[in-house]
């Protein structure tokens, strides 16, 4: 029971460090994020509501993964960002878009796609783990 | 086990919030004065910002340079292969 309570403090945590690096990196250099954004080969006019739904999202769901009562809406709610992210990592890499743009964003800036679609990857299978974990607990603590 | 929550929640913000900081890209005062692109024969201004004026595509090559006005030499600034807008069809 500890030992299952901690493991999920854990996933939270990587998750929290995971979305708080991301969002603030971007709003500390926001007119660059806004260039890369643009640089995507999605339309400059979701520009202006990206910019914002996405870092603020990840603060939301850092907040949620905080709270034990929130922590099953932020593990869920990751699990659905993350599987976008990486819908959208697989898109690039397949070339169903024109051309391939750089990919950015802090240090992760550095990946390439490839590496990008793994790192990716392995935060879905965190968020996955996360609800698991975290319904077990509640199935327990109910039952 | 509120004492262990805590302190992860703590290290995972401070960790989160000094990485962004430490990480931030500074870049060379030399930028604010605008950009270029190699065309094969010397350097141009690049058009307009980017994502709206020109892309940075693919992952080889050196999209955009600045002057360096101290050793008043073109260095590079962006990864990827300038072009214009118009040819990816975006």
């Amino acid at each position: 029971m500890i030992r299952r309570q901690v493991l999920i403090e854990c996933i939270a945590a990587l998750l929290i460090m995971l979305f708080l690096y991301a969002s603030v990196s971007k709003f500390i250099d926001f007119k660059t994020f806004t260039g890369e954004m643009n640089n995507q080969p999605l339309p400059n006019s979701w520009t202006p509501f990206l910019v914002w739904f996405i870092p603020v999202s990840e603060i939301i769901i850092s907040v949620a993964l905080m709270t034990e009562r929130t922590r099953l809406i932020g593990f869920s709610a990751a699990l659905i960002l993350m599987s976008l992210f990486t819908i959208y990592t697989a898109v690039i890499l397949l070339h169903f878009f024109s051309y391939v743009p750089c990919s950015c964003g802090g240090v992760i800036k550095k990946l390439t796609w490839k590496q990008h679609l793994f790192f990716n990857l392995f935060f879905v299978a965190l968020s996955l783990g996360g609800i698991i974990l975290q319904r077990r607990k509640h199935f327990f603590h109910y039952s | 086990m509120n004492k262990i929550k805590w302190t992860l929640m703590t290290l995972a913000i401070v960790f989160s919030i000094g990485g962004a900081f430490a990480t931030r890209s500074h870049p060379p005062k030399d930028v604010e004065n605008g950009l270029y692109y190699y065309n094969g024969f010397g350097y141009i201004p690049v058009d307009g910002n980017q994502g709206q004026g020109y892309l940075c595509i693919n992952l080889a090559n050196v999209c955009t340079y600045f002057f360096n006005s101290s050793t008043q030499t073109y260095n590079p600034y962006t990864v990827g292969s300038y072009t214009p807008v118009g040819v990816t069809g975006k």
